[in-house]
């Protein structure tokens, strides 16, 4: 293994999003477009939920949206490797789709409806390689990435 | 002849914590007090249907469990699954049986015992990735319709308090209830905080219990009584898609109600009592203005001002609602519907909303939704 793939961090789940390569790129969400009437959709879909058309096609979400409304979580959930007290929202992506993810790099107290966000890379663990195993989450624009 | 379904009898296992009983034995109870209510025997049911989530206890089947815990006749049973809203649905399956003719009687059973600690949706302790980056948490759900409705309207923190507030002194009152004892807005308001802006006691506890409601024809009822409820009107809906919108709240209930209320041939201004489903407070808000109660925006400050009191405009959650009588999810649709027929009949005691004529229930299980109308 090179330097270079063992400094590239590991996705938590494979297929749910891009690792960026080239520095200043935002990671982005794995979706799917209708070819007819370009209505598009977080996550692997088959059929259209706009004009029911079926075969849709692979899509890279837009990396940056609003937060449509948001909690602060303050119990740790059994499971999960978020450490309570941890922000979550509803983020609509530009194009469209509404994804709920956590919000770090910004102040708890900050957070709030209508706050610009873009896609970034949460650290979550070392996998047993040494390597970063690194989940999606969001930012304010411009914030520096966590990994 | 008449088309008419009526509900002869309902009953309820009280709801808390029976780590001693099993699930066949809350459900048996509740059956047998409404079997009692009703006047019949169970040998008369034609038709039973089970409403449960999953819980402690059976697997699968549990419906011919808990049922064949009162007899064996034969009838055809079917195990009912909509979440939250499980034995709201199992009694419009049943409704619509009685009404297409394919029995006289029949009886749904609600039914759940829960593990104590937040609800997580899809099992504490998945390893699928929203699980694992702690976005299935229940509370979380209500939490960000909560901001959302502040954001978008004003609504303040001490309005939602103020629901489970209203609730807790309601459930005084109801023998049936989880908790009762009354919380003042500043106790509501000082509790742990869960999810902004939701604090530990504007979360419904995670409960055992067991409701259950024996339907009939008109045509039955009419050799058991001479003034029953009747279930006058029922809808149910899940998740719409419409692109650019973000809907509020579990499920389209707007909609639903809507179809409800024109099949009945009411509109929100003829309901005189309520039952929501306030798994958290933002659940009453919410739903008093998707069922017309208030224009979108007005909940907040018409609970503020004791709109859903018991003396209010329109009474909500008259015995305590999932706040404070408790939720053990497959029993809450069928408790929702005890509480109505009980003020529909005038028994609710000191909870007792004055001489009430139509009564609504609504009840939601992750993106279902069910409204019913009962009259008397």
């Amino acid at each position: 293994m090179s330097v270079a793939d063992a400094a590239t961090p590991v996705p938590l789940r494979e297929g749910l999003f891009t690792i960026p390569s080239r520095r200043g790129a935002l990671p982005q969400l794995h979706g799917s477009e209708c070819p007819q009437c370009r209505a598009r959709f977080a996550g692997p879909r088959v059929i259209c939920l706009e004009c029911g058309r079926r075969g849709l096609s692979p899509c890279l979400l837009s990396p940056t949206g609003t937060v449509w409304t948001f909690t602060i979580v303050r119990q740790t959930p059994r499971g999960s490797v978020m450490e309570a007290p941890y922000a979550i929202g509803q983020v609509k992506l530009d194009d469209g789709p509404v994804v709920t993810a956590a919000l770090v790099g910004v102040p708890l107290e900050s957070v709030r409806v209508g706050l610009p966000v873009e896609m970034t890379l949460h650290p979550v663990r070392t996998n047993d390689d040494g390597r970063r195993v690194v989940a999606y989450a969001f930012h304010p624009h411009g914030e520096k990435a966590g990994t | 002849m008449s088309n008419d379904v009526v509900v002869l009898g309902v009953g309820l296992h009280p709801f808390g914590r029976f780590p001693e009983k099993t699930t066949e034995d809350l459900g048996r109870e509740a059956a047998i007090a409404a079997l009692d209510d009703a006047g019949i025997e169970f040998k008369d049911v034609q038709a039973g249907f089970l409403g449960r989530v999953g819980g402690t206890g059976p697997p699968v089947g549990v419906g011919m469990r808990v049922f064949g815990e009162l007899g064996q006749h034969g009838m055809p049973i079917t195990n009912v699954e909509l979440a939250c809203g499980s034995s709201s649905r199992a009694l419009m399956l049943a409704a619509d049986t009685i009404r297409a003719g394919s029995a006289d009687v029949a009886m749904v059973i609600g039914v759940e015992k829960m593990e104590r600690g937040m609800l997580q949706v899809g099992g504490a302790g998945s390893t699928n990735y929203t699980s694992v980056m702690g976005l299935n948490v229940m509370p979380a759900a209500y939490g960000m319709m909560a901001q959302r409705h502040m954001a978008e309207y004003g609504t303040k923190p001490e309005h939602f308090a103020q629901v489970s507030v209203k609730s807790h002194r309601n459930a005084l009152h109801n023998p049936y209830a989880q908790y009762r004892i009354a919380i003042t807005l500043e106790e509501v308001l000082g509790s742990r905080m869960v999810c902004d802006p939701l604090t530990l006691y504007q979360c419904c506890p995670t409960s055992d219990g067991a409701s259950a409601v024996v339907l009939a024809s008109a045509d039955f009822a009419r050799t058991r009584t001479t003034r029953p409820v009747r279930m006058l009107a029922w809808a149910g809906g899940s998740p719409m898609y419409v692109a650019g919108r973000e809907g509020l709240g579990e499920g389209p209930t707007g909609l639903v109600a809507k179809r409800a209320y024109a099949t009945a041939g009411a509109g929100p201004e003829d309901i005189d009592v309520t039952q929501v489903h306030d798994a958290f407070t933002p659940g009453e808000i919410l739903t008093i203005e998707e069922l017309g109660y208030v224009k979108p925006g007005e909940g907040g400050p018409f609970v503020w001002e004791g709109g859903t009191e018991i003396f209010g405009r329109c009474p909500v959650n008259t015995d305590g609602g999932l706040l404070s009588r408790g939720h053990p999810m497959g029993a809450t649709g069928g408790a929702m519907v005890t509480e109505i027929v009980r003020q529909l009949r005038g028994q609710a005691g000191a909870r007792q909303v004055s001489e009430p004529k139509v009564g609504l229930v609504q009840n939601a299980g992750i993106g279902g939704v069910n409204v019913l109308i009962f009259d008397r």
